[in-house]
């Protein structure tokens, strides 16, 4: 199965989950670092050039070894000094982490730096896309040989979307049902998301859905699909109100 | 407990450590012993039972992706990785470059054979039939690089030149080290190709100019950086040649696992080539087109292969048997 999310099992005994980053956002965090680099380089030089400039060419031989470094280093001094990030994967909210959530070490970021130069074989990073593109955890040479991952590094704040429900079938919602935490996640879920579908296309999924409810509350098939989850929705919600009231009292 | 009441009771922690994790300069280390980190560990093991407990009980899909979230951020901040203090430097040129290359001995022959054996075989080659050296390279290349030595090296170089040559040999070569090792991850066969390729090069040149009157004016210049530098060029292959061999001869593992084992090999011959490539720029910059006599530069040579030998070869022996007697646990 294809799946854009990573599992990982921390030291707490839990298991939290990381969003690998699509090879879109890679890309662009690489072309970020490319700009930036560039422009280093550039500020780099002309600063030598007017500062050091009686050196001459022993300025140029000094120069050489700045844009060698600045070449192939450039990406471990940034993801050493920033826990695995560079300027432009910052930029985005990326970061390499090893393949069990680990920060990355130097030999780690050694690693998946020196083999870009296989990864962008025979030009723009073909290899390299084609491995992201048919990897499970969508890893580049580099990143296979030296065990890390890329990652999203997620904000997100809770409770700011509320769905949309019609008070009249709040009303007429069923009274003490029990469901599942899981059947409970399933109509959350169909709520949070009613809104931005469109109507017919919401009503042949809440379709699939509602025809086990039905049967198992006893409800009217006349109400529409969806209109019978979101009631369903109500109502598990007051439920599990009232009894975890009771809980706390 | 409902949602809401969960929410009120442990939002304020949560905001606590959400602004640690946001000021925290990224991956910058918190002190152990400070007290933020203290607090901040509290925080993130409660986090980490605030988002099981949200999990169990079924709450809001928002409410359990943002801990969610938290604790990933919270946790790259919390475990990050150890810091890398200088005496590691230290330990990685005298144990664990040599052990590592005592370990991949077989690699690190193949290296030197795919390298030396070409070059040994033009060098024959030239002296016995120079029609069929023309055909692998063209005379007119090797008669130019002739020319480059006609004049010697008598006179010397100005020193800034000597640091435009350093900065070149470095930016150069190392590159190639780099490119070698790196194409050696597709089955081995980049790696095998870069260093025969420049195995048969130099043997030809140095086979063809020998016979010249530039011979000994090439002869000295090369000698004093040679060793460094084709052993370096040799050890890349070699690391090329265990990336890729990690993909073909999987043994037991998966095939991302023993590519991941033979990487992490590969990567300590490299900056050990590396860095002798450092080491070889310097000396080919600053000493082999120096004016000092051919006779120093012939002795130079000599004593850099002989430690050459002492290091790759006994040294490392030496360490590898140690830390087998020890049975001490390298330090990846």
């Amino acid at each position: 199965m294809i799946s854009t999310t990573l599992p990982i099992e921390t030291p707490e005994g839990i298991t939290f989950t990381h969003e690998l980053a699509s090879l879109a956002d890679r890309g662009k965090a690489y072309a970020i670092d490319l700009l930036i680099r560039g422009v280093a380089v550039f500020i780099i030089g002309v600063l030598m050039a007017l500062l050091l400039g009686p050196l001459g060419k022993a300025g140029v031989g000094l120069w050489m070894i700045i844009t060698f470094i600045v070449e192939w280093f450039y990406y471990v001094v940034f993801e050493m000094a920033m826990g695995g990030q560079s300027l432009g994967k910052r930029l985005l909210g990326l970061r390499v982490v090893k393949v069990a959530g680990h920060p990355i070490g130097f030999y780690d970021s050694v690693l998946r730096n020196l083999l870009r130069a296989a990864d962008l074989v025979p030009f723009t990073y073909a290899v390299g896309a084609l491995s992201v593109l048919f990897t499970r955890r969508f890893q580049r040479l580099g990143d296979l040989a030296a065990g890390t991952i890329v990652v999203h590094e997620r904000k997100t704040w809770f409770g700011t979307q509320a769905p949309h429900i019609d008070p009249r079938l709040a009303q007429g919602s069923p009274r003490s049902i029990v469901l599942s935490n899981r059947e409970r996640r399933l109509l959350q879920e169909f709520v949070m998301r009613k809104d931005r579908l469109h109507p017919e296309r919401r009503e042949e999924l809440a379709q699939i859905l509602a025809d086990h409810y039905r049967r198992r509350f006893g409800m009217p098939a006349e109400t529409s699909a969806t209109d019978t989850l979101v009631m369903l929705h109500v109502a598990a919600s007051e439920e599990r109100t009232a009894r975890d009231a009771q809980v706390t009292r | 407990m409902i949602p809401a009441e969960f929410v009120k009771r442990r939002r304020a922690e949560w905001i606590e450590l959400e602004q640690i994790v946001s000021d925290s300069p990224a991956g910058r280390r918190l002190r152990a012993s400070s007290d933020g980190a203290s607090r901040m560990a509290a925080l993130f093991c409660s986090a980490c039972s605030d988002m099981a407990r949200a999990r169990a009980s079924g709450f809001p899909d928002d409410l359990i992706d943002y801990l969610n979230n938290l604790t990933a951020r919270a946790h790259n901040l919390f475990y990050v990785a150890p810091p890398f203090p200088l005496r590691r430097i230290w330990d990685f040129f005298t144990t664990l470059f040599p052990l590592t290359v005592r370990r991949n001995a077989t690699y690190v022959v193949a290296g030197l054979l795919l390298f030396y054996g070409p070059m040994a075989g033009m060098i024959a080659l030239s002296a016995y039939d120079d029609q069929v050296l023309y055909q692998i390279v063209p005379k007119s290349m090797l008669e130019s690089v002739e020319h480059m030595y006609e004049k010697g090296h008598a006179s010397g170089r100005g020193e800034a030149d000597d640091t435009m040559m350093t900065g070149f040999y470095v930016r150069n070569n190392i590159g190639i080290a780099f490119q070698c090792f790196s194409a050696g991850i597709f089955l081995g066969l980049g790696s095998i190709i870069v260093i025969l390729f420049n195995g048969v090069f130099i043997g030809a040149i140095v086979g063809f100019v020998s016979q010249t009157s530039s011979g000994m004016n090439l002869l000295s210049f090369i000698v004093g950086h040679g060793p460094f530098e084709l052993t370096a060029i040799c050890l890349s292959g070699a690391a090329g040649l265990r990336l890729g061999f990690g993909v073909i001869i999987t043994g037991n593992r998966r095939r991302t696992d023993s590519l991941r084992l033979a990487a992490a090999d590969a990567v300590k011959l490299v900056l050990g080539a590396a860095t002798l490539l450092a080491g070889a720029a310097l000396i080919e910059g600053f000493f082999s087109p120096s004016s000092l006599p051919m006779a120093v530069k012939f002795a130079f040579g000599g004593l850099c292969t002989l430690f050459l030998i002492w290091y790759l070869g006994f040294h490392s022996v030496r360490v590898y048997r140690r830390v087998q007697a020890d049975g001490v646990k390298e330090a990846v």
